[in-house]
């Protein structure tokens, strides 16, 4: 019975228009908090944004690799979205500019990935924001 | 063979010319047709045989496909659009000065580009593009993300996705307007060859069964998604079968239940049409 009675929770969750809310991501000096977990700044590995191909359009994502290979994945659809790019920006050095991954990101083929933190700094894109 | 030799056309004529005895013959036609009717019918249909086999395949076919074929048009109109973001952006890139206005600009037409072009998919689509979102993930035991481990595995996954669902795009956009094309001549041909006084019958039974065939296809494909990408989380598949994502059964599960409800569509459809038809014909003010 449980697992028939969990089979009809997911169907009754596909069916309903928006069927899982993006979990809120928020930053500050600190670090990242996705979904209320905690992600220092000094515990961040890696950062890659890419295109997921959602069938017709896409999605831009957010991969963070933190300390002891735990893995996260946000996307645009998740409250915070830009104010965690600004953020990324401003409190880890060594990454792309946000403007610069997004537009990076715009450009590169669905499945294509930009990689934001760390990055060998071959000459990045001049801004006048 | 030759066809029948038609007695009220013996005489002068039909003899062959510098022949004392030899007759002219119809052409061959289909056993069961008489050559010999005054009104023969009409020789396009006349040639024609259907298998019923392939007409049923066809049909059950097409009425999952046409959907289909909607949404992997529309998936190619988004991509071609997309390039030229693509190239937009690549220019900004290349110039190197970015005004915070043109970047903005662009990032609204991006998301603009995304909404309307997910607008008029149907709802198999739709459901489909919301199945491919993932749901923003936290690393918990037992998880996906935790047991690849690492970010290229993530990467990869995505890549794959995407070769996937273009594969499939690509089925339906070529196999789609073709059984689309062939099912409404099939249903024309089966019209046409029903005698003349059962002709109206007949196109109002064939053509509302094809309607209503789509029209259940495009529910069908949606239903048939929902209900096997529901059991998608490991914990209710990965005794069964192992480790299917949501996507490819909403795939398989669309392209099922199209066939399915589609057929039933169909066949509800040939009903209702006959019954209106025979309704409208048959009725009179009193």
């Amino acid at each position: 019975m449980g697992v028939i009675s969990r089979y009809f929770e997911r169907l009754a969750a596909m069916v309903r228009p928006r069927r899982a809310a993006a979990l809120p991501v928020s930053a500050d000096a600190e670090g990242l908090r996705i979904g209320g977990v905690p992600v220092a700044w000094s515990d961040m590995r890696r950062l890659d944004v890419y295109k997921r191909d959602i069938y017709v359009g896409d999605l831009l994502c957010l991969a963070i690799l933190a300390a002891e290979d735990r893995v996260f994945e946000i996307n645009e659809e998740s409250p915070g979205w830009k104010e965690a790019g600004d953020a990324i920006e401003r409190f880890l050095p060594g990454s792309l500019p946000r403007v610069e991954w997004a537009l990076r990101l715009i450009a590169a083929n669905p499945g294509d990935s930009v990689a934001i933190y760390p990055v060998s700094k071959t000459g990045s894109v001049g801004q006048s924001l | 063979m030759p066809g029948p030799m038609c007695s009220r056309e013996l005489g002068d004529d039909w003899v062959d010319p510098g022949t004392l005895a030899l007759t002219r013959h119809r052409p061959p036609v289909p056993h069961g047709i008489n050559s010999c009717e005054d009104n023969p019918r009409a020789p396009l249909t006349q040639q024609i045989l259907l298998s019923p086999v392939f007409r049923e395949s066809v049909q059950v076919t097409d009425n999952m496909a046409a959907p289909m074929a909607w949404d992997s048009y529309w998936r190619m109109a988004y991509d071609r659009a997309d390039k030229v973001l693509q190239a937009q952006a690549n220019e900004l890139l290349k110039r190197g000065n970015i005004t915070k206005l043109e970047f903005d600009n662009l990032v609204k037409a991006r998301n603009t580009l995304v909404e309307e072009f997910r607008k008029p998919l149907s709802p198999f689509g739709k459901q489909y593009s919301e199945i491919l979102k993932p749901a923003s993930k936290l690393p918990q035991p037992g998880g996906l993300l935790t047991k690849k481990g690492s970010i290229e595995a993530v990467l990869e996954s995505v890549g794959k996705s995407r070769a996937a669902v273009n594969r499939l795009s690509m089925v339906f956009r070529v196999a789609g307007p073709g059984l689309l094309v062939l099912d409404i001549t099939i249903t024309t041909v089966v019209v046409m060859k029903a005698p003349p006084e059962q002709r109206g019958r007949v196109a109002a039974r064939e053509y509302t069964g094809l309607g209503a065939g789509v029209a259940g296809g495009v529910g069908g494909a949606w239903a048939g998604c929902v209900a096997l990408a529901a059991l998608g989380s490991p914990t209710l598949l990965l005794p069964v079968v192992g480790e299917v994502t949501e996507g490819t059964l909403c795939a398989v599960g669309g392209i099922l239940g199209g066939i399915g409800v589609g057929w039933v569509g169909r066949e509800a459809g040939k009903a209702t049409g006959e019954a209106v038809y025979d309704f409208v014909t048959t009725f009179r003010w009193e």
